[in-house]
């Protein structure tokens, strides 16, 4: 934890994207070819200087590097740690496999889309190396409000009334995240991120501490979409083009995540919050939200809402796993950052291909889809039985890590949590793969054998691929699990 | 004595030198009057800028006008605060001379330009003369004529409306000259001087007697001034004023010259009187505590009055009723990270407000367009100035990385110091409110109206969109390398509280 | 509600008024602290540091010469206000109300204006002159130079006036006025002291202290008096043009 290197890689990694903006601006009208090379090749050479710094993050040893600022408080500072770079990883591949769909999918409007994704992608960068507080709130700003065009690039007025939404609970989450760290900072000993409790019980009191925990979950929790704050989510990931979606669900909102992941092991700490006595209200939060989410799911005929309120029950198996504060329970959480997103992330990409192909968009019109569009549902199939949680697929190391947290922590109840989930899951997915492949008529006209192009099929299967890489190969180095355990024996 | 000895007063006597050559050079030729103008600016801003270094915090250079020293004579005392109006001052003068060029040829009859630059340099004079004087008289004539051009210059197209509204502000101003006089008399019937530390210092162990009157007069020197800041009860001039006037102008108006109402009280409370005044601290911190209150509701209402705002320039000018609020409250929280964040709000919105202006003016001169929605896709046919726009529209929002959060972020800290959480919720609140208004009109630019392809680009001449897209870049700049500025506002605030 | 919230404005401005008027120090009292703090260097030291016998010519110009400065840039910005908003003269010209046709003043006006006028101006620069040794000044001065050419405006009409001083020569006046007390500033500049220190090119500070202030100070009062009655002509000038003034001719009652 101690030991400490200064790089300027980092500062390139959160600066590389802005290749794909300038070569945007450069190229974007007039030689569209190169603009469309730029953008892949930006975005896989961010990839490229992300690896490098693998060993040292496998290691636990922290890379520094001072911005700007003028003294305490103010400070822009990066730093990558264990968290950070698995974050950052997860950032950089799913990046890769949404611009490289992109270039199949986006037909309007491309330069300002691709400047915008660049943008959030390098803010997005800055929010995993954030070195404190200060910093991650800047990114984590800039990040919120940079997804904007991404959600109403389409300009229906639907998006438009989605947009408006987003930033409705956006910004006075972002005022309300502001009384949060300058509270922190205030009664805290500092902003950075040590690994360590940095606010303490003895100084502040409890009261001070519940209030700026609470303001923390209220400003992170928008992204995060813990319950009552999830409003925006099935509007905003509906009304987003295809691969916007699966960033939103597969990683922005992580971001919110990660947000309270630092407040949890960085500014908090675990024994504070045992002692604080808050994380069995968060767990009960959490849970409602696994369920009403689940149940609103069900309800849904727009895929794409579907897959919302879907992500909204999902992404709270993290929170459920971080406030479980147990060993297992943590390593459950953060694994499911990465396996959600590759899990919704190929879903989105699926309902993006049907939309690009057949136009529909609502599950009763999808009957005998799996026949023209063999490869997709596949993948679809794929990560619908990853949600569910069977063995094999990422889904399921998750909710195996996260049920044995649940015994570590002595709260068997919220198994019952991730079994009803688990039940509901199944409930509202695989009626859409039976249908896909097993109803409706093979010869139906308009529905021939036709699989969509090459860049929206590759990412696809490639994220697909993931869903079981991920659920088989678990303890390979690099994947998910042997970085999360760093983190996490880093904690406990 | 080495040569830069003479600079404090070089300082304001260049720019009145240029005024006075400015009609006579009309005369002669016309067209030369402006880049005399650009010349008189830049030369200013050299001689402020270099100051920076010469001025250290709780190390002020002073400066005995005729060789006399205070409180025989006037004196000119820059601090660090006074260094950084004249250098907001005269550093965006530059900007907006350049901006005037093409936008009042087209504004003005051509025989009245040369009038126009020397109203300009003019009030150049008067801002940088009372942000640098140590001498509450002395303070009062440059009130003086920066309130007469500013009249002036409100009204200088000769337009029905803007004649109504210059008339609305000259009597409001003049109101408020009229209470900074009499609180001038007041003082200095009790302590015999004019000189502020000499004041001061007579303050901190006034006889009994007196101090009621030494307190009416703190009440009428922030009454003036509020009126000159155009703080809540007594803002009804400015959006009038601010939004009538010629888009240079209103940049001018918002950006420097309702500030130069802040620094008086600023002066007034801090340099003037000070925490220790004559053992009443406690009437001196309500009184404080009144105007923080003020200036918390111009908070709000400003920001409440500007989000139902249709035209683009009234818009802007409630926005600085608002702004104008953060750095009174910032200034009155009585916590050095409060004024250190009130002085770097008047950097971070004399740069946003002004861009703000500009890019209107460039709306105005290409479009011809005031009203909110008219702005429809302007984002894609005028994109250099409508980006100049949402860049500074971060910083009047506060939003990170710009300058308006570095400010933001140390009023709340200061807020916090204080334990003033109530202020704190306002702040907050007014930066909630800000983003509504603000991005509206971003919203209208950039995410409405026709197709990219379908659109050409016509921007307003580069002598326009230049300044304007500088003033947003200096608030990114300034918001990113706040090092530069506030750890040295800080520890001069520090110095301000202990004293 | 405008009239209530004037007059709840007002109140609380009679209140404090009142409140303090009982603290205000007494009249007359010498010992009050504006008799005793700054002025007694002035009225000892006055004459022999700054030069003028006239005591106030002595704070004005010299001990607060920057503030005088000042009020001269307040005159020039006045000016240039009046110019920018009012300037009418040169379309006026023709249209005027005020034409000599229409408006003719009476004889025994004419007469009596006529003689009267050179002795008003003589006063003028008398007062201007004589400033640093008795009552008067540029500002007094000045304003008894602008009321001649008032009164002249009125009886001779404006066509008049406005071909013997045209705006273009009151704009230079007024400018160089401004010069004029800049030049005298910076020749402390030039000199290696303090700007409005009052030296002579040839002489070093402190040598015949009441000589070479008195030189600068006279320049000084005659830049005033210059600026001060060019404004008032000005406004004046531009007033009756904008209100299209209908001057009668004035007939005495018999």
């Amino acid at each position: 934890m101690s030991r400490e290197a200064i790089s300027i890689l980092p500062i390139l990694v959160i600066f590389m994207p802005w290749v794909s903006l300038i070569g945007a601006a450069v190229f974007g009208k007039r030689k569209p070819a190169a603009a469309r090379a730029v953008y892949v090749g930006g975005t896989a050479a961010t990839l490229l200087l992300i690896v490098p710094m693998f060993p040292r993050a496998l290691e636990g040893l922290v890379i520094r590097k001072h911005l700007a600022g003028s003294g305490p408080g103010i400070s822009l500072a990066l730093r990558v740690d264990t968290m950070g770079f698995y974050f950052a990883l997860l950032l950089a591949v799913m990046w890769l496999l949404a611009v490289i769909y992109s270039l199949g999918y986006i037909h309007g409007r491309q330069t300002r889309y691709y400047c915008f994704l660049a943008l959030n992608f390098s803010f997005c960068l800055g929010v995993a190396f954030s070195a404190n507080m200060f910093t991650l709130f800047v990114f984590y700003e800039l990040m919120s409000l940079f997804t904007y065009p991404l959600i109403i690039h389409d300009e229906t007025e639907v998006a438009r009334k989605a947009g408006f939404k987003y930033l409705a609970y956006s910004i006075p989450a972002g005022a309300v995240l502001l009384a949060g760290v300058i509270l922190q900072f205030f009664y805290g000993d500092t902003l950075a991120f040590l690994g360590r409790s940095t606010i303490h019980l003895s100084q502040v009191g409890k009261p001070i501490l519940l209030v700026i925990f609470s303001i923390y979950m209220l400003g992170f929790g928008v992204k995060a979409c813990i319950m009552p704050l999830h409003g925006w989510v099935p509007d905003a990931h509906p009304a987003a083009p295809a691969p916007a979606s699966a960033l939103l669900s597969g990683v922005i909102l992580k971001v919110g995540i990660f947000g309270i992941v630092r407040v949890v092991y960085d500014v908090y700490g675990v024994e504070l919050l045992e002692a604080l006595g808050v994380s069995l209200w968060m767990l009960i939060v959490a849970g409602i939200t696994i369920i009403t989410a689940s149940l609103f799911a069900m309800s849904q005929d727009d895929l794409k809402r579907r897959l919302a309120y879907s992500s909204v029950a999902q992404v709270s198996y993290i929170v459920l796993g971080l406030f479980l504060l147990s060993p297992a329970g943590a390593v459950g959480g953060l694994l499911h950052i990465a396996h959600h997103a590759f899990m919704k992330g190929t879903l989105f990409l699926c309902s993006g291909v049907i939309m690009h192909e057949t136009g529909k968009r609502n599950i009763s019109e999808m009957e005998g889809i799996g026949k023209k569009l063999p490869l997709t549902m596949g993948a679809f199939t794929v990560a619908s039985l990853g949600m569910i949680g069977i063995p094999l697929t990422a889904g399921f190391i998750t909710k195996w890590e996260l049920g044995v947290g649940a015994l570590q922590a002595h709260r068997p109840y919220f198994i019952a949590v991730l079994l009803i989930s688990s039940l509901l899951n199944a409930v509202y997915f695989l009626p859409i793969v039976y249908a896909a492949f097993f109803k409706g008529d093979s010869k139906q006209a308009g529905f021939p054998r036709n699989e969509t192009s090459k860049k929206m099929l590759v990412p696809v299967l490639a994220a697909g691929a993931f869903v079981i890489i991920l659920g088989v190969f678990v303890t390979v180095p690099g994947l998910p699990y042997s970085l999360v355990k760093v983190v996490v024996g880093s904690v406990f | 004595m080495n040569a830069s000895f003479n600079h404090p007063v070089l300082i304001v006597v260049v720019p009145l030198l240029f005024a006075a050559l400015c009609p006579i050079i009309g005369l002669i030729r016309r067209s030369l009057v402006v880049w005399l103008a650009l010349f008189g600016t830049a030369c200013t801003s050299f001689l402020a800028l270099s100051l920076i270094g010469r001025v250290t915090p709780g190390n002020d250079l002073s400066y005995h006008l005729g060789g006399w020293e205070p409180p025989w004579g006037i004196e000119i005392r820059i601090d660090t605060f006074g260094l950084l109006m004249v250098c907001v001052i005269s550093t965006l003068g530059i900007l907006l001379v350049l901006y005037s060029w093409k936008y009042m040829e087209r504004e003005l009859p051509a025989n009245r330009l040369s009038y126009y630059y020397t109203l300009l340099m003019l009030i150049y004079t008067a801002m940088l003369g009372f942000s640098i004087t140590g001498d509450i008289f002395n303070m009062f004539v440059f009130m003086e004529i920066f309130a007469i051009t500013s009249y002036a210059l409100v009204a200088v197209t000769g337009e029905k409306r803007a004649l109504r509204a210059a008339f609305k502000y000259l009597l409001m101003g003049a109101t408020s000259s009229v209470c900074v006089l009499l609180a001038i008399t007041f003082l200095y019937s009790v302590t015999g001087s004019l000189n502020m530390l000499d004041i001061s210092n007579t303050l901190a162990e006034l006889s009994p007697d007196y101090i009621r009157v030494a307190l009416a007069a703190l009440v009428f020197f922030i009454t003036g001034f509020s009126v000159k800041a155009a703080l809540f009860p007594v803002h009804v001039w400015l959006p009038e004023a601010h939004s009538i006037a010629p888009s240079p102008v209103s940049a001018l108006l918002s950006a420097l010259v309702i500030k130069m109402g802040v620094f008086g009280i600023f002066r007034i409370l801090f340099t003037v009187y000070g925490p220790g005044f004559a053992n009443e601290t406690a009437n001196w911190k309500s009184l404080n505590e009144v105007v923080a209150w003020a200036a918390a509701l111009s908070i709000l209402a400003g920001a409440a009055f500007a989000i139902a705002q249709k035209d683009l320039k009234l818009m802007i000018a409630y926005s600085s009723i608002s702004h104008i609020g953060y750095i009174v409250l910032g200034i009155c929280l009585l916590s050095y990270h409060g004024t250190a964040g009130g002085f770097y709000n008047v950097l971070a919105h004399a740069m946003g407000k002004a861009s703000f202006f500009l890019v209107a003016g460039c709306f105005l001169y290409k479009k011809g367009f005031r009203r909110i929605e008219d702005l429809k896709g302007l984002g894609r046919s005028m994109p250099i100035s409508s980006g100049a726009f949402a860049l500074a529209s971060l910083s009047v929002i506060g939003l990170p990385p710009s300058a308006g959060f570095i400010a933001k972020w140390n009023i709340l800290w200061g807020c916090l110091d204080s334990r003033k959480y109530l202020f704190a919720g306002v702040v907050l609140l007014g930066s909630v409110l800000a983003a509504v208004y603000c991005l509206k009109v971003v919203y209208y630019l950039f995410f409405t109206g026709p197709r990219m392809r379908d659109t050409r680009i016509e921007e307003a001449p580069a002598a326009m969109y230049v300044p304007a897209a500088l003033l947003s870049l200096g608030t990114l700049f300034f918001g990113i390398f706040s090092g530069l500025i506030l750890p040295s506002l800080n520890s001069a605030s520090r110095i301000l509280m202990i004293r | 509600m405008k009239k209530l919230f004037v007059i709840l404005a007002l109140a609380a401005l009679g209140v404090v008024l009142l409140w303090v008027v009982g603290k205000m120090p007494e009249m007359g009292d010498s010992r009050t602290p504006d008799k005793t703090h700054v002025v007694p260097r002035y009225i000892e030291d006055g004459v022999k540091e700054a030069g003028a016998e006239n005591l106030i010519t002595d704070v004005i110009l010299n001990y607060r010469g920057y503030d005088t400065m000042g009020e001269v840039a307040v005159i020039f910005s006045a000016l240039c206000a009046v110019i920018a908003l009012l300037d009418r003269e040169k379309r006026g010209v023709s249209r005027s109300a005020v034409d000599a046709s229409q408006v003719r003043s009476s004889r025994i006006v004419r007469v009596t204006v006529r003689i009267l006028f050179p002795v008003i101006f003589l006063f003028a620069v008398y007062l201007i002159l004589h400033g640093e040794n008795s009552a008067g000044g540029g500002f007094q001065g000045g304003a008894v130079i602008g009321a001649s050419i008032i009164v002249f405006t009125l009886v001779f009409t404006l066509i008049e006036s406005t071909r013997d001083i045209p705006l273009t020569l009151r704009v230079i006046l007024e400018s160089l006025s401004v010069l004029t007390f800049l030049a005298v500033g910076f020749i402390g500049v030039f000199k290696g002291v303090e700007f409005l220190t009052y030296i002579l090119p040839g002489l070093s500070p402190g040598v015949a202290g009441a000589l070479r202030s008195q030189v600068f100070m006279m320049s000084i009062e005659i830049a005033i008096g210059v600026a001060v009655g060019a404004i008032f002509t000005s406004i004046v000038f531009a007033m009756i043009k904008e209100e299209n003034f209908e001057l009668e001719p004035h007939i005495p009652e018999p």
